[in-house]
C-alpha cells in the first residue's frame, strides 16, 4: 500500500495532535498545581473542619444524575485530594496522583453550581491537560527513585502533542473570550465598571497610600475612557497573540504584569498565579537544544553557571564546563530557518540566556529585538 | 474578570401562618441565613454588595437560595413562605425594585 504523506493544513493539524512533544516544561505547572490545588479546596476543608458538607449548606446540583456521596465519603475524598495535590506537586506517583486529583477537583466542581467560578474552571482545564500528559519525569521524587535505587530506563516526557495543543487552545481561548465580552459590552468597553469598582475601593485605596490627587485622576471618567480600552485590547492581544508564533513572545511578556496587576487590584481567587504557571505552556516543546558552553571559572562564568542548572526550568539548554581556552561564555543556539547554526557570544549570549529562564525572562527579553542579527558561523572546513 | 459593577441588597422575611411578615434577621427561631447560605455572597446580602457573577446570575442563585431554604428547615413550624425585597443597581443605573418569594413550604 502507498501511503501520501499529508500537506498544507492536514499535515499541520496532524502535526498538532499525533505528532510528539517533550512535556518537560510542563513540570513547573505541574508542581505549582498541586499548590494551587490545595489552596481551591481550602474553603471546602475549612466548611469540612466545621463538620459540614457542601450539602449542609444551600447548593445546587448541575444534574440530578451526578451521583452524590455521603458526607464521610465526601470528607474522605476531599482529604485524599489534599494529599494527592501534594504528591502532584513532589511527582510521587505522579499519573495517579494527577488523574485523582483532576477528577475530583472537576467532581467537586459540577456537585454545585455554586462552585463555578471562571478560576475554578481554569484550574480543572490545567489539570486535565497535567493528567493526559507525562509530566512526571522530571522535578519529581519518581523521577529520582528511578535514578538511584532502579535499574529501569528514565521515565519519558515525550508524549503525544494533542494533550498541548488541546491545553493551548483552551488557555487562548480564555483571553480571547474574555476580551470579546467586555469589548461588546458598552459599560466595560467605555469605563464605567472599572470607574465603579474604583469608587468602591477609594478609602481602601487612600489608607494604602495612594495620593489624594492621583486617586482623583484613578476615579476621573477620562481615565477610565481610556484605561478600559488598554485593558480590553490588551486581552486581545495577549490571546491572538499566544497563537501566532511570531508575536507569542511578546504576548507571553505583555501577560505578566497583566496577571500582576489583576492580582494587586481584583479578588480573583487563585487565578493570576495560574494564569502566570500556565505560560510555561508556550514553551517550544522541544528541550535542551541550545549549549551553553563557559569557559574558565571566574565570578560571572561560576554565577551563569548556576543560574543555567538551577534556573532553567523549562530545559532550554544544555551546559557544557569548558577548562580550556576560549570566550568566557558561549550558546549554539537553535539553528536560523535555512539550517544556519547560530552561534553567540559574550553579552549576546547571556541576554539570550537569561531571556531564556523563566526567573529573568521579562526583564531581559525586551532588549532581544535590538541585539545583532544571528551570525552564521561556518562549518569546519569552510562549507558554510 | 468581572463582568459588571452591579451591586444588590436585599431584606429577608418569613411570612408565617398567622400572616405576620417576620424579619429572618430578627425574629428566626433555630436558624440564620448566613450559616444556611454561603456562597457568591448570598450569605450576606442585607449590605450593599458586588453582585458576583453579575445580577442575572446573582438573583437565578438568590432564587434558588430561597426555594432550598425553604425546603431545608424542618425545625421552622410557622413559615409558610419566604419573602426578599431586593434593591439593586445596575452599574450606575438605579436603584430597582424587585421581590423575590420562595416556594410554599408544607407544615403538615
Amino acid at each position: 500500500m502507498t501511503t501520501v504523506p499529508l500537506a498544507g493544513w492536514s499535515a499541520r493539524l496532524d502535526r498538532l495532535i499525533d505528532g510528539f512533544a517533550d512535556y518537560r516544561a510542563l513540570a513547573v505547572l505541574r508542581i505549582a498545581a498541586g499548590w494551587l490545588v490545595i489552596v481551591h479546596l481550602a474553603p471546602f476543608r475549612s466548611l469540612a473542619a466545621q463538620g459540614l458538607a457542601y450539602s449542609d449548606v444551600f447548593y445546587e446540583p448541575y444534574a440530578d444524575w451526578l451521583p452524590e456521596v455521603s458526607r464521610s465519603g465526601y470528607f474522605f475524598l476531599l482529604n485524599l485530594a489534599m494529599v494527592t495535590a501534594v504528591m502532584m506537586s513532589l511527582g510521587l506517583f505522579t499519573r495517579v496522583a494527577t488523574v485523582y486529583t483532576a477528577i475530583f477537583v472537576g467532581y467537586n466542581l459540577f456537585l454545585s453550581q455554586t462552585h463555578f467560578h471562571h478560576n475554578r474552571a481554569f484550574l480543572l482545564i490545567l489539570l486535565v491537560a497535567l493528567a493526559a500528559a507525562p509530566v512526571g519525569g522530571v522535578w519529581s521524587v519518581d523521577a529520582w527513585r528511578r535514578r538511584h535505587f532502579s535499574g529501569s530506563r528514565p521515565l519519558s516526557v515525550v508524549g503525544r502533542r494533542w494533550p498541548l495543543s488541546v491545553l493551548r487552545f483552551e488557555l487562548a481561548v480564555v483571553y480571547i473570550a474574555s476580551g470579546t465580552s467586555k469589548l461588546l459590552d458598552s459599560d466595560w468597553w467605555g469605563g464605567l465598571v472599572n470607574q465603579i469598582r474604583l469608587e468602591r475601593e477609594a478609602a481602601a485605596i487612600l489608607d494604602g497610600g495612594v495620593p489624594e490627587w492621583l486617586l482623583d485622576i484613578m476615579l476621573s471618567s477620562g481615565f477610565h475612557a481610556w484605561s478600559a480600552k488598554v485593558v480590553v485590547l490588551t486581552e486581545l492581544f495577549i490571546g491572538i497573540g499566544l497563537l501566532m508564533p511570531r508575536l507569542r513572545l511578546a504576548a507571553i511578556w505583555v501577560a505578566i504584569p497583566f496577571h500582576v496587576i489583576i492580582e494587586l487590584t481584583a479578588d480573583v481567587e487563585i487565578f493570576s498565579y495560574a494564569a502566570l504557571a500556565a505560560l510555561v505552556v508556550w514553551v517550544t516543546p522541544v528541550s535542551r537544544d541550545r549549549e551553553v558552553v563557559i569557559h574558565g571559572s571566574g565570578g560571572v562564568q561560576e554565577l551563569l553557571a548556576w543560574m543555567v542548572r538551577w534556573l532553567d526550568w523549562t530545559s532550554r539548554f544544555t551546559l557544557v564546563r569548558d577548562g580550556g581556552a576560549g570566550p568566557p561564555v558561549t550558546l549554539h543556539d537553535r539553528p536560523a530557518l535555512d539550517g544556519t547554526p547560530v552561534v553567540r557570544h559574550g553579552r549576546e549570549a547571556v541576554r539570550t540566556i537569561l531571556s531564556r529562564l523563566p526567573i529573568t525572562f521579562w526583564f531581559t527579553a525586551l532588549a532581544l529585538p535590538f541585539r545583532r542579527p544571528r551570525q552564521s558561523v561556518p562549518l569546519a572546513g569552510g562549507e558554510g | 474578570m468581572f463582568s459588571e459593577a452591579s451591586s444588590w441588597q436585599a431584606e429577608i422575611y418569613r411570612v408565617t401562618v398567622d400572616g405576620e411578615r417576620l424579619n429572618v434577621r430578627e425574629d428566626w427561631p433555630g436558624y440564620e441565613w448566613s450559616q444556611l447560605v454561603r456562597a457568591r455572597g448570598l450569605g450576606a446580602p442585607f449590605a450593599r454588595q458586588h453582585a458576583s457573577g453579575g445580577l442575572d446570575s446573582t438573583f437565578d442563585f438568590f432564587q434558588e437560595a430561597l426555594d432550598w431554604v425553604a425546603g431545608n428547615t424542618p425545625l421552622d413550624r410557622d413559615t409558610l413562605w419566604l419573602e426578599a425585597e431586593v434593591r439593586y443597581w445596575d452599574n450606575d443605573r438605579g436603584p430597582f425594585q424587585r421581590t423575590f418569594r420562595s416556594i410554599e413550604r408544607d407544615l403538615s
